[in-house]
């Protein structure tokens, strides 16, 4: 290319910035979200209020397997813990003699039980972590396509950060720089800012965030050393691969007393995972893995035991540094390990960049138009950046909010329940942007923007009229939780509201001088 | 970029950008895949751990392939740059695997 | 707690940086600083967002502390951008 290396880099990150502006726009609003995926659950799930012993509802939880589906291949329980104070389980169901493993629908081999084993009675909802699913799995498409996807979303991210690091000549120069009502400018100067500011989270984030599914992309340095993955997994993870029953009928013993051995050995940690393989038969094991909050590293440690006995039949090996990264570097971008001071850290970080991608988006927007042969009348492309922009940037936090919503709204006993909560989140923000598409662009902003803080603040006052928990009561019995999602969601109308008075102020500076204009012509 | 104001100019330098991106994307994902192989081969440490280095480390290079094909000066550079490497890295890998063969 | 204390340890910190640069002398302080002086607060403020660091080491743990600082410089930059801000406006 004929120009200088940073021109070409600010060339470069434009478009790579574009390209995928509007999914990276969902998988940051839907990312940062999921840091408080358990949070957004119990708010989901409000006849959830107690706590629960890890330990005793474990035990619980395999009476309750035992009864409902004695010769399962193996049991997955995950203990209660402060932050979900219910057990889930999931079974893998006997395979039956010469038929094809069917395909069951979620809810018939899983099951959400209570301290005691028994299911519990709440309304069906996917909760937060159908937001954290949605950030990589996205929705309404086959789970391989959504994660090609959203992994060249990711590589596109990359790149955009390291041409924008490149191109960014004023880096420290204008650091402190954040100019409001200098049209262009400021948009520049908010998306440098916002940049800038969390720039080594976004570097990690996007990074470890495509090494989280290295594998699926780039799966050229296993396949160069190991003729099948089979092979590399069983040297990565020794151990693991299925008995087959053996016939014999023996019964488990108490899961207690190895949950506790293994936490004492993990220096006090909690337990995150058991697994029971074969349970009832002579070959079973119990696999007791690690709390995810105890470490940074996201693969946990892991204590294989036999069934019948209790003997300890296998650890998990120390890691070789490569795999010891690759396992901190998905910690790293889950976040499990972060207490509460932190978790805030990485949901602000996040907010940091939502705001950062969609000053970008804006700001494509804004110098183009600058650029057009006849503002009055743009090309087709730009126009449907336009439309994207504001159904990206005003519809998924519409849609989100309806998601809170109809979690309320829709009756208990409804068929389906579920996806049509998740439903109702897409359906809000394909709302957006049909309106986008048939109101002129900045009536479109201020519209879809109020709409957007109108849902939110209308979350609070639904809550309070068909639940019995909420800001107020959460005050005077300590139940935080209702405050603190009551006042997220105040603020994020709040936020969206300031958005919507700053696009009317546009519009009105635009119609005013597109009138004066009109004026000039016609007494010229 | 330079703004072509005539039909031709524009078509040309869309072309251009499509021909800059096909070589970032699609080759620079290949040269990226081969690259990563090779280290898997040659990294002296076992296998697992070679695998699973070689896969950290090929996102910052994918990346630096991408960023280098934007901004070389000709197109024509940019090809041969790519090709070379293409052959080069597929030599050492069918060296490496036909050496030592695969577990 | 620690994350308060590193947290306030960064928006000095960042709040000297911002003194130090003649472009927001005028909106901070009403005027501009001599060189010397410019020095000093650069120095301060790159001395502030180290004790930070230590502070979050200290407090968190190596590693766990390293991490949080980095969001406890973005805390701070953004305290100082803000009020930077809304003082001109």
């Amino acid at each position: 290319m004929k120009e200088s290396f940073r021109q070409s880099m600010a060339w470069l990150h434009t478009w790579t910035g574009l390209m995928f502006g509007w999914l990276l726009f969902a998988m940051f609003v839907t990312g940062t979200a999921a840091y408080f995926q358990q949070e957004i659950s119990r708010w989901m799930r409000p006849e959830l209020a107690a706590t629960a012993d890890p330990v005793s509802a474990t035990q619980a939880a395999i009476t309750y397997l035992r009864t409902r589906e004695p010769d399962a291949e193996s049991w997955f329980i995950t203990p209660p813990s402060a932050r979900n104070p219910v057990t889930e389980v999931f079974w893998q169901p006997k395979k039956e003699e010469g038929q094809p493993p069917t395909r069951r629908k979620r809810g018939e081999t899983s099951a959400t039980l209570d301290g005691h084993g028994h299911p519990v009675t709440v309304r069906e909802t996917r909760g937060g972590y159908f937001l954290y699913r949605f950030h990589f799995d996205l929705h309404y498409m086959p789970v391989m396509w959504a994660r090609y996807l959203v992994g060249a979303a990711a590589m596109f991210m990359l790149v955009a950060i390291v041409s924008g690091i490149i191109t960014h000549k004023k880096i420290f120069a204008d650091f402190f720089m954040l100019r409001f009502g200098k049209g262009q400018r400021s948009w520049l100067d908010a998306h440098n800012v916002t940049a800038v500011f969390a720039l080594p989270f976004y570097l990690m984030i996007t990074y470890t965030g495509l090494v989280t599914l290295a594998t699926q992309y780039m799966p050229w340095g296993v396949m160069a050393n190991y003729a099948s993955t089979d092979t590399f997994f069983e040297e990565v993870f020794p151990g693991r691969a299925d008995v087959p029953r053996s016939g014999v009928a023996a019964p488990l013993v108490p899961v207690s007393s190895l949950m506790a051995m293994a936490s004492r050995s993990w220096g006090g940690a909690g337990i995150g995972f058991v697994k029971v393989a074969n349970p009832g038969d002579s070959t079973a094991t119990i696999t007791i893995t690690r709390a995810a909050d105890t470490a940074i590293a996201a693969r946990g440690e892991s204590m294989v035991f036999a069934g019948p006995s209790g003997t300890l039949l296998d650890r998990h090996v120390p890691e070789g540094g490569a795999l010891a990264t690759q396992s901190v570097m998905v910690g790293l971008h889950a976040g499990r390990y972060a207490g509460w001071g932190l978790r805030w850290l990485y949901f602000l970080s996040g907010i940091g960049g939502t705001i950062m991608v969609g000053s970008g988006l804006v700001l494509w927007t804004v110098k183009r138009r600058a650029k057009l042969p006849d503002p009055a009348h743009p090309h087709f492309g730009f126009r449907l950046v336009e439309r994207l922009n504001i159904a990206a940037i005003a519809g998924l936090p519409a849609g989100l909010a309806a998601y809170f919503l109809a979690n309320r709204l829709l009756p208990i006993a409804m068929d389906n329940r579920t996806e049509w909560e998740i439903n109702s989140l897409f359906l809000i923000w394909a709302g957006v942007l049909l309106w986008a598409c048939v109101r002129p662009q900045r009536r479109a902003w201020v519209e879809s923007l109020s709409f957007a803080a109108a849902l939110f603040a209308a979350v609070p006052i639904v809550n309070a009229l068909t639940v019995s928990r909420n800001m107020l009561t959460g005050l005077v019995t300590g139940d935080w939780l209702f405050v603190a999602f009551d006042m997220a969601m105040v603020t994020l109308s709040f936020a969206l509201g300031w958005a919507a008075r700053k696009a009317a102020r546009v519009e009105l500076k635009a119609t005013r001088s597109a009138r004066q204009k009109s004026k000039e012509l016609t007494t010229a | 970029m330079a703004v072509h104001p005539n039909k031709e100019g524009v078509h040309r330098h869309r072309l251009h950008v499509l021909a800059r991106a096909v070589a970032a994307i699609i080759g620079g994902y290949v040269v990226t895949g081969l690259a990563v192989a090779c280290l898997a081969r040659l990294l002296p440490m076992r296998a697992a751990e070679a695998s699973i280095a070689a896969t950290l480390a090929s996102f910052a290079i994918y990346a630096c392939i991408v960023v280098t094909v934007f901004s070389t000066r000709s197109m024509l550079r940019v090809w041969i740059g790519l090709g070379g490497a293409l052959l080069l890295l597929g030599a050492i890998l069918y060296l490496a695997i036909l050496a030592g063969g695969r577990l | 707690m620690i994350h308060i204390v590193a947290i306030c340890a960064a928006i000095l910190g960042f709040g000297c940086l911002c003194a130090a640069m003649a472009r927001h002398q005028k909106d901070m302080l009403g005027r501009t600083l001599p060189s010397p002086v410019q020095q000093r607060f650069r120095k301060a403020g790159f001395t502030l967002l180290l004790v930070a660091l230590v502070i979050d080491m200290t407090g968190l743990g190596t590693a766990y502390g390293a991490i949080a600082w980095f969001g406890h410089l973005t805390v701070g930059a953004v305290m100082v951008v803000a009020s930077l801000t809304w003082k001109i406006a």
